[in-house]
């Protein structure tokens, strides 16, 4: 866990005492948020797989394209709130966040420089976000939420469909298999929530999120399975989400 | 980045991945073109020039995949730096740094296959760094359009070989033999035969239409000509020549066969065609009759026949029941003809004959005709039923050394060769077997003494003792000979000729 992440948990802890705090002396109701939204992400690491033997092997580049690329966001949120004081609302619950990536680049592969070729590649990612999450809010004419949050939990990714544009007659590649990697996720945010109905608030906000670590699958080559793989370490993301929350009494 | 440097890295990005470096390029070999198609059963060659791209030698590069229907040749390949099981390439740009790949491609090959391996790859040692080829094969195989035997005309002697191919000839021009597969007939196996392999054996003289047949296909139809025979009586020499007479007429393959003959002269083939007859003139008073080998050799050569003298012709009737032998001491004699062909009962018959040279029966065997040698007339006698010649008549004086006689096979006219005159007449033959009017012709000869004609009569034979060769001519509808050459040069005072079927 880096720095950064420790930091976040320290926060989001704080975040949990407080709520607990309130939770044990003030009255509070259940709450749950569906929304969607949309994912604009640019992931990908750059990975360099060097030549193992001078006589047989050759070496593999991959450069991620950096694009940033726009898919859906789904969420749920399932937890409770209640009254800080007179204008702060706590919300604290779990959250699940569902969201495909795509990754693409630019491969180099050769045994040395004047018998390299440079391709495409490129793969998906599923990606599943589960968090323990908490956001305070702050009311404004009872109406305006505005709010902030934090969450921290495990980011479950999927990796699936590697392909490349090496021309399957002219040359083999490395090829990877799917695989599922759980690492540690986290997010926060901030946005407005506006009530519609008593019972119903409607609310737009912004996300930013790491997604975790993702891995490729076993690599092969023509028929031959080949260790080492291709990875990345974060899955950045900015997200914009709408979400209708409804209270219960 | 604005939009001219977007476009600019685009165009290097796509650049790169058309043109491919690759560990080896895989080229067709300059000067060679890789094959496009190919008939069933047929294989084809194809080259290429593997080169290393790489800087470093790579050892034990070998070819992991290769489309199906495509084998590797390894060793004995065409050229000699052909690629073996494993190759090594020195670095590239080096001497050494390419082999040729040669393949042999035995059926089509689909260039779109959609698996890698059924492609062409050339590997390093590990099998993992390959490259294959921006030229693949492919390769259609195309369907048997025909099928041709070769030659389309050929000639042998009787017993004689000929070897025929039937070649399958496909869509695409390529060709396939197929002697062995294909299934040979003859028009008609009583002039030629011919085996599973397309051997042909000349049975006897004649004309015989080969072809094949294979997968359903018909092949043209090759001549196949077996020629005649011809035997020479040779009197100086004591000894008898087959020749092969060829279809331009010519004698061809000309040896000596048989024994027991002293001074030969006149000769002749039992209806059946199974013995030759032949008088031995001075010394001899016998005729040899031998047997025909299915070769047409003379063999089991027997002297028989007695009471002749100094005989010179000699003729056999159709019932092969009588042999007529004409004496130049002027009488003509006939023998009964025993089951194994030997002569008894030899007896003289007819009158009127002085020197008689030659003898010839009608083909209704009514008529005998005599060369009178020594009155240069013809006597024309009846032969009765039991042999016996009758009512002898003879021409007028009209040739000069009538030494040989023939009839042409229509019966239409009698022929004379005048050995004194070294000419040939000829002469209507009447329908009451008489002679009729004779004229001379031919042209060349030399010292004739015997004549005879093919069986169609259209050439007839004359043997000039005079030059030791025979002469060929042409015989018109008329009676008349057209153009003579001669043909033949091995002969020893050649008396006699008979030609077989």
């Amino acid at each position: 866990m880096n720095q950064c992440a420790q930091r976040f948990f320290i926060l989001l802890c704080g975040l949990f005492v407080v709520a607990s705090n309130a939770f044990a002396q003030r009255a509070w109701h259940p709450v749950v948020s569906m929304g969607g939204g949309l994912a604009f992400s640019s992931v990908g690491d750059a990975n360099y797989l060097p030549v193992q033997s001078n006589t047989v092997d050759q070496f593999y580049n991959y450069t991620p394209s950096r694009v940033t690329k726009t898919s859906g966001l789904a969420n749920i949120f399932v937890g409770a709130e209640w009254r800080l004081r007179q204008q702060w609302l706590m919300q604290a619950g779990f959250e699940f966040n569902q969201t495909a990536l795509n990754t693409n680049g630019t491969l180099v592969q050769g045994a040395d420089v004047p018998s390299q070729d440079t391709y495409r590649y490129q793969y998906g990612i599923l990606s599943k976000q589960f968090l323990a999450e908490a956001k305070l809010l702050y009311s404004f004419r009872d109406t305006y939420h505005p709010y902030v949050l934090a969450g921290a939990g495990v980011g479950v990714n999927r990796s699936y469909n590697f392909s490349t544009n090496v021309p399957p007659f002219l040359a083999f590649t490395r090829m990877y298999g799917g695989y599922t990697k759980t690492s540690f996720s986290y997010a926060v945010g901030l946005g407005v929530d506006t009530n519609l109905a008593p019972e119903l608030r409607f609310g737009v906000g912004y996300r930013f999120a790491d997604l975790g670590k993702v891995n490729l699958g076993n690599a092969t080559i023509d028929t031959t399975s080949v260790p080492n793989s291709v990875s990345q370490t974060h899955s950045y993301t900015n997200e914009v989400l709408a979400q209708l929350t409804f209270l219960f009494a | 980045m604005n939009t001219r440097k977007k476009l600019f890295f685009l165009f290097l990005l796509l650049l790169s991945t058309v043109c491919y470096a690759l560990p080896f390029t895989i080229t067709p070999k300059s000067g060679t073109s890789l094959p496009i198609s190919i008939g069933i059963g047929n294989t084809a060659t194809a080259y290429y020039t593997i080169s290393n791209n790489t800087q470093a030698q790579r050892n034990g590069n070998y070819i992991k995949y290769l489309p199906l229907n495509v084998t590797q040749v390894t060793t004995g390949g065409t050229y000699g730096d052909t690629c073996g099981a494993t190759f090594n390439l020195t670095g590239t740009g080096q001497s050494g740094s390419s082999c040729t790949l040669q393949l042999t491609i035995s059926g089509a090959v689909d260039s779109n296959d959609p698996s890698p391996h059924n492609h062409l790859f050339a590997c390093f040692t590990s099998g993992q760094t390959c490259a294959g080829t921006n030229s693949p094969l492919s390769v259609s195989q195309s369907s048997p359009a025909s099928i041709a035997v070769t030659p389309t005309s050929a000639e042998i002697a009787v017993a004689g070989t000929q070897q025929f191919t039937a070649t399958e000839i496909y869509t695409d021009g390529s060709t396939r033999n197929v002697s062995s597969l294909a299934t040979w007939s003859s028009s008609n196996t009583s002039f030629a035969t011919i085996n599973s392999g397309g051997l042909a054996t000349g049975v006897s003289a004649g004309t015989a239409a080969i072809s094949a047949t294979f997968a359903s296909l018909v092949s043209n139809s090759a001549s196949l000509i077996v020629d005649r025979t011809a035997y020479i009586t040779n009197h100086d020499g004591s000894t008898v020549t087959t020749c092969q007479v060829k279809a331009d007429q010519t004698l061809a393959s000309c040896a000596t066969t048989g024994s027991n003959f002293i001074s030969p002269s006149g000769i002749t083939i039992n209806p059946a065609g199974t013995l030759t007859y032949n008088v031995n003139e001075e010394g001899g008073n016998t005729v040899t009759y031998c047997q025909i080998g299915s070769n047409r050799a003379l063999s089991n050569c027997t002297t028989t026949g007695t009471g002749f003298t100094n005989p010179t012709g000699i003729a056999i009737n159709s019932a092969n029941t009588y042999a007529y032998i004409s004496n130049l001491g002027g009488f003509v004699s006939y023998c009964s003809i025993n089951a194994g062909g030997s002569l008894s009962g030899c007896a003289t018959t007819g009158s009127g004959f002085v020197s008689a040279a030659d003898i010839r029966l009608n083909s209704a065997n009514t008529f005998a005709y005599v060369a009178n040698f020594g009155a240069n007339t013809v006597s024309y006698c009846a032969v009765n039923g039991d042999g016996t010649l009758s009512g002898c008549t003879s021409t007028a004086a009209v040739f000069s050394g009538p030494n040989g006689l023939a009839i042409n096979p229509a019966g239409t006219y009698l022929y004379v060769a005048n050995k004194t005159a070294n000419n040939v007449s000829y002469c209507v033959l009447n329908p009451n077997g008489s002679v009729g009017a004779c004229s001379t012709t031919g042209s060349g000869f030399n010292t004739p003494f015997d004549i005879t004609f093919n069986a169609a009569g259209t050439y007839a034979y004359v043997v000039n003792a005079g030059n030791n060769n025979v002469s060929y001519c042409v015989a018109n509808a008329d009676g008349s000979f057209g153009a003579c050459a001669t043909t033949g040069t091995s002969f020893n005072g050649p008396r006699g000729i008979v030609l077989s079927n």
